[in-house]
């Protein structure tokens, strides 16, 4: 079976950086599966994400959606098999909701029956069809997040990469965030999600990448990873560890000084 | 639907602007009947046989000034939004970045060197392809001085150009071309041609009196590449509102948006300055305009900003000229008059009104 997405030794130093962010990474990302990057600040997961998106070019290795380099694909080609959610954007466009979401159908050329197929399906699944006609800046953090998600979704690629969508959101935000990304992995999407929230990694996700210091820490299952051998070494030792109910794993901050010091 | 009335309000009031232009004149007492000015005008075309006496040249000479003047609009106000669109910045305009300046001293070295004289900005007869010269050097100028904006705003990383940036890059050009201008004059002036002097004067202030058919067809050309442009960079400049990334993980090609919204910026802008010389704030005025009006979809701004400039300049030329009479103030001063305060205004308005994701 060929990976939706495929890493071979890949190095990459985004513009700016003295040396490599991230070194000679090998990963294998399957579809119909939520696979989350996980790692602490200045990792390179956001440097991992723009690679697999095809907007970094690596400097050694190669990058791969679905068997093809993704260096050999146009930019349209390119959005067709791979949609991006960003955190966030550099300003809102002043445009209607429905207007935004439309945005994810440029890729296509499609015609006008087929772009709205997939644009009232995109609104549906992130429950936003009510509120197609509201100017993209009246929406909550929450709602913005869900738009992204849904012009995502209206791309209609096969493999969706999510950098820290829940960033800034609350819990219930974050929860139904998380809960549409689930359901494409269901639907046989490949969902690439990259988090510093190891709870929500250990909740949602199928597979767990730790990135520290450029490099592939671990990797495998929530259980596999989220354990103190693996992410001691990485994060310290003020972590906590118990398991929920489902049997995933819960990774808590513990104080380093003691109660009341 | 506010777009469509939008549209068809504007095309109508475009034709009944040039048609007032005709029939009714600007610095010109002489009347002439509606049907004596359309059968003049068809006389052009061969289709009626001229008026008698002055009659004809009189309408000829109105004719080619007001669609001058329509195509100046038009080029300005789309270079206008498509420079704000691509900066991601409303107060980039052709004039306040240095490209209208750009231009004009690309015009300017032509002038110098074909031999233009006058303060009407005529061109030696020898030179038949002189005008298309002179456009292809204001060209250069303009397309110059976009490249050296997009090369410097783009030096501090993605995201939009910051207003301080515009502002600033555009202070710095501005002065740097108004120096080489001054130069210029200077040895002119010391060589005492008061013909080149007189020329160069009047290109700067911006001019629509005693236009011919060829700045007539210079206009025309910029607002015919401009229209042809629109559906290469309309969805495209709206992609990038939410940052160049964005904008690419979208399918947007980022360089070639870049490259035809700077070139039809510039060459439009070229074209306006060639047939008018330096005429400012319409690129920035028109897109605000039109933008309370519709909204700032990239789709409908700039096919609107095509005939909102044309009636912005067409109204205000003959609006002055009702209220001013025999002795109207030349385009480039009108403009500026106009211009300068609303910029202020926007400076202020902007300062207060930030909004962030």
């Amino acid at each position: 079976m060929v990976s939706a997405l495929r890493l071979s030794n890949v190095s990459a130093r985004p513009a700016g950086a003295r040396s490599h962010v991230l070194d000679r990474i090998d990963l294998e990302v399957r579809g119909s599966a939520v696979h989350a990057i996980v790692g602490p600040n200045g990792a390179g997961k956001t440097t991992l994400l723009r690679v697999l998106a095809g907007l970094l070019r690596p400097t050694d290795g190669t990058a791969e959606v679905s068997g093809t380099p993704i260096a050999s694909l146009s930019a349209r080609a390119r959005a067709r098999a791979l949609a991006v959610v960003p955190q966030s954007l550099e300003s809102v466009p002043p445009m209607r909701v429905e207007t935004f979401v439309a945005g994810g159908r440029y890729a296509w050329r499609a015609n006008p029956k087929a772009d709205r197929v997939a644009i009232t399906a995109a609104l549906e699944r992130t429950g936003l069809l009510s509120m197609a006609d509201r100017g993209l800046a009246t929406l909550s953090g929450g709602e913005r997040q869900r738009a992204l998600v849904a012009r995502a979704l209206a791309q209609d690629a096969p493999v969706l990469l999510c950098d820290e969508p829940t960033a800034s959101l609350d819990v219930d935000q974050q929860i139904g965030v998380l809960e549409i990304l689930a359901g494409e992995a269901c639907r046989g999407r490949a969902v690439v999600l990259v988090t510093h929230e190891l709870n929500l990694a250990s909740q949602f996700a199928d597979r767990v990448t730790l990135l520290h210091r450029g490099r592939i820490a671990a990797g495998g299952t929530p259980s596999e990873v989220l354990q103190p051998t693996v992410l001691r070494p990485v994060y310290g030792d003020g972590l906590h560890f118990a398991s929920l109910d489902n049997g995933r794993p819960l990774v808590v901050p513990r104080r380093r000084t003691p109660d009341g010091g | 639907m506010r777009e469509r009335a939008a549209l068809i309000g504007l095309a109508v009031a475009t034709v009944a602007l040039v048609a007032a232009q005709v029939g009714v004149g600007v610095a010109s007492g002489i009347p002439v009947a509606p049907g004596d000015a359309l059968r003049a005008c068809l006389a052009l075309v061969g289709l009626a046989e001229p008026l008698e006496g002055y009659a004809q040249d009189v309408v000829t000479w109105r004719l080619w000034r007001a669609l001058t003047a329509a195509g100046v609009g038009s080029c300005l106000a789309l270079a206008g939004s498509l420079l704000q669109g691509l900066f991601r910045n409303p107060l980039a305009s052709p004039s306040l970045i240095g490209v209208t300046a750009g231009a004009n001293l690309g015009a300017t070295a032509a002038l110098l060197a074909l031999g233009g004289y006058g303060a009407a900005l005529e061109l030696a007869d020898s030179v038949s392809a002189a005008p298309y010269l002179v456009t292809l050097a204001a060209f250069t100028g303009s397309l110059t001085v976009a490249l050296v904006v997009v090369t410097i705003a783009t030096r501090s990383g993605p995201g939009p150009t910051s207003i301080a940036t515009i502002l600033l890059l555009g202070v710095a050009l501005n002065s740097c071309i108004a120096g080489a201008l001054s130069a210029v004059e200077n040895v002119l002036m010391d060589a005492r041609d008061y013909g080149t002097l007189n020329a160069l004067q009047a290109w700067s202030f911006g001019t629509l009196d005693d236009r011919k058919a060829y700045h007539a067809v210079l206009v025309g050309l910029g607002v015919a590449v401009g229209a042809a442009a629109i559906p290469f960079v309309a969805r495209e400049l709206d992609l990038l509102t939410g940052g160049d990334e964005d904008a690419e993980s979208l399918g947007v090609s980022i360089l070639k948006t870049r490259v035809v919204a700077l070139t039809v910026a510039a060459l439009a802008t070229a074209c306006a300055v060639a047939a008018a010389g330096q005429v400012g704030f319409v690129g920035l005025v028109v897109p605000h305009l039109l933008r309370l009006l519709v909204g700032s979809s990239h789709r409908t701004l700039l096919p609107l900003s095509l005939l909102g400039g044309a009636v912005f300049v067409l109204g205000t030329d003959l609006a002055q000229v009702l209220v001013v009479g025999e002795r109207p103030l030349r385009a480039g001063v009108l403009m500026s008059l106009l211009g300068g305060p609303f910029f202020l205004g926007l400076l202020m308005f902007h300062a207060r009104r930030r909004v962030g994701w």
